[in-house]
């Protein structure tokens, strides 16, 4: 009998010391060989992959109906309401208009914001990622500013923007501009400098490099970070619209907490999360398409 | 083929060359030193002198062979102008150079294509920066694409292409500019063996088509040999010239050339240049 390297698996028992070392062998072979699920990053089989997404939220839905729909229910309706109870307020705020006011004022609040945003760190991180100086100047203000809780300052912005979309928007603003910043500085540090070697050596001036080879190289790396913004937004925007706001998802959920309407609660922070897929995957498509020349690992 | 060195850098020399028979490119007593991160005084190159001939309507490859970071790269930035000597100066057709020009295109051993644009946009990216029409700019830029091969690519994008085709993109996009000088700085050292036997014929025919001359900066012996019409052989840090070397003209460069006895003394010569140098 031919020697069994491995690659082929032994059939069956086979007698005598020589195949009692073959069959160890394929053994051997068998468990190093890339069969299993929790060989370090493996992908997961195709065959798998739906179950392991689908069995956490049926395991969690399942515990969530188990504890609210006996009659008496396990937990009171106050502290968790019943699934049912949640579908059915959810499907009564979209259909009397108040889910899409209050999602359409909050994504407005937003656009706003994030405009501005952008609109200053944008050009203030070219400028500072581009010239050290600037950088070493504008610094010492800046660091600290990112390990500040952006909510301490709501007092301060109340009291120079008022209560009303101002202060909202300015909150808002400052949450992503502190996040921004040090993105677009990173992404302008990372453009290799045989780059701008390059395009110097060919004729371009200071402003040239800038605007011919910094910014669209360093581009898709800040547009990337807007799916970090989004979050941080929803995020901020559900604080600062539990300051007096009239309007919004943050209102919304303020508003039900008060009133002890929990399953509006739970509806507003699920249309929440609904949303941030929603835009998460939006702002990818947007980047594959702005960016189709972008080299990634896989090709 | 090059004119003999100025042996010492008195400062009237050059200028009195400039005046005579005025060398193209002539490096007088350039000493580069940085400080490095930790605050220490790195010196990269140490007096180094020596003059290219000017010879119009012919291209010349000059090729500068050291052991790695020996500071090699750090001469051909002070031509570009991308540092400032120290000490010393480097003159180009009698001018102190003094800044970045684009008489002066250089090619980086990394990937250098601009990944936002078609390798046409590319080679196009020296004339669109002198405010060319884009229609003049590409037309003139596919004649280059061809020249090096890559007629077939001109729409592409950088991440489509192989090592190879991008060293090709930077060196049509250098040479686009009709730079006085092509500096070239390890340009094939990330490629395989092969790939980087095709860019050193592309390159022989590309310096015997065009009037440039072309810098060439190689840790690779066999490479000088095949590339140069003078070798500068360097030290190790700080990069002080060894030798210069002036090569025969080899005929004909071809496969068979490397196997060549005629070949194989050069290499010789120039390894035992490099390594009785680094064991003194």
């Amino acid at each position: 009998m031919p020697p069994n390297e491995g690659n082929v698996p032994a059939s069956g028992p086979k007698v005598g010391p020589p195949g009692v070392a073959v069959v160890a062998k394929s053994r051997l072979a068998a468990r190093r060989a890339p069969e299993s699920t929790w060989a370090i990053r493996r992908p997961v089989s195709a065959r798998l992959r739906l179950p392991l997404a689908f069995a956490l939220p049926v395991l969690l839905l399942v515990c969530w109906c188990v504890l609210t729909l006996g009659q008496p229910p396990l937990v009171g309706e106050l502290f968790l309401p019943s699934p049912v109870r949640v579908v059915q307020v959810t499907l009564r705020m979209i259909l009397d208009g108040t889910l899409f006011d209050a999602v359409a004022a909050s994504a407005v609040r937003i656009a706003l914001a994030f405009a501005a945003a952008a609109l200053v760190a944008l050009p203030l991180g070219v400028l500072m990622g581009a010239f050290e100086p600037v950088e070493r100047f504008l610094d010492p203000i800046l660091a600290p500013l990112r390990y500040m809780p952006i909510s301490a300052f709501i007092p301060l912005l109340i009291l120079w923007f008022g209560i009303d979309e101002g202060e909202k928007i300015a909150f808002l603003f400052l949450g992503v501009f502190v996040y921004l910043l040090p993105v677009v500085i990173t992404a302008v540090r990372a453009v290799p400098e045989e780059l701008l070697q390059t395009a110097l050596t060919l004729g371009a001036t200071r402003a040239q490099v800038i605007r011919t080879v910094i910014i669209p190289a360093a581009l898709p790396d800040i547009f990337d970070s807007f799916r970090v913004m989004n979050a941080i937004s929803w995020t901020y925007v559900i604080l600062a619209e539990f300051v007096n706001a009239r309007r919004g998802l943050g209102y919304l959920i303020a508003l039900a907490g008060n009133h002890l309407k929990t399953a509006e609660v739970f509806s507003g922070i699920l249309v929440i999360g609904l949303i941030g897929l929603a835009t998460d995957a939006l702002i990818r498509l947007v980047n594959s398409l702005l960016f189709p020349w972008r080299e990634t690992a896989n090709g | 083929m090059v004119e003999p060195e100025s042996g010492g850098a008195e400062g009237s020399e050059p200028a009195r060359e400039a005046a005579a028979e005025a060398p193209k490119l002539t490096l007088a007593g350039v000493s580069v030193t940085y400080r490095s991160r930790s605050g220490d005084d790195v010196e990269a190159v140490r007096d180094v002198s020596f003059s290219i001939a000017n010879k119009p309507g012919c291209g010349e490859i000059i090729v500068f062979l050291g052991p790695s970071g020996c500071g090699k790269s750090t001469i051909l930035k002070c031509v570009a102008g991308l540092l400032t000597p120290t000490q010393g100066e480097v003159r180009l057709d009698g001018e102190v150079i003094e800044g970045v020009g684009r008489d002066r295109g250089m090619v980086f051993q990394a990937y250098t294509s601009f990944a936002w644009l078609t390798v046409l946009e590319n080679v196009a990216y020296g004339l669109r920066l002198r405010g060319v029409a884009k229609r003049e700019a590409h037309e003139a830029a596919m004649k280059y694409v061809e020249a090096v091969g890559l007629a077939d690519s001109a729409k592409m994008y950088p991440k489509q292409l192989s090592g190879g085709m991008k060293q090709r993109v930077a060196i049509a996009r250098t040479l686009i500019n009709k730079p006085k000088l092509l500096l070239m700085d390890e340009p094939f050292g990330a490629l395989d063996p092969h790939t980087r036997w095709e860019m050193q014929g592309l390159l022989v025919d590309i310096s015997r088509r065009e009037d440039n001359t072309i810098l060439f900066v190689t840790h690779d012996v066999s490479e000088a040999v095949y590339l140069a019409d003078t070798v500068f052989v360097l030290s190790a840090r700080p990069a002080t010239i060894v030798e210069r070397v002036d090569l025969p003209a080899f005929t004909r460069r071809d496969l068979g050339l490397k196997s060549s006895d005629e070949f194989r003394a050069v290499e010789k010569h120039l390894l035992d240049l490099l390594y009785a140098k680094k064991a003194s």
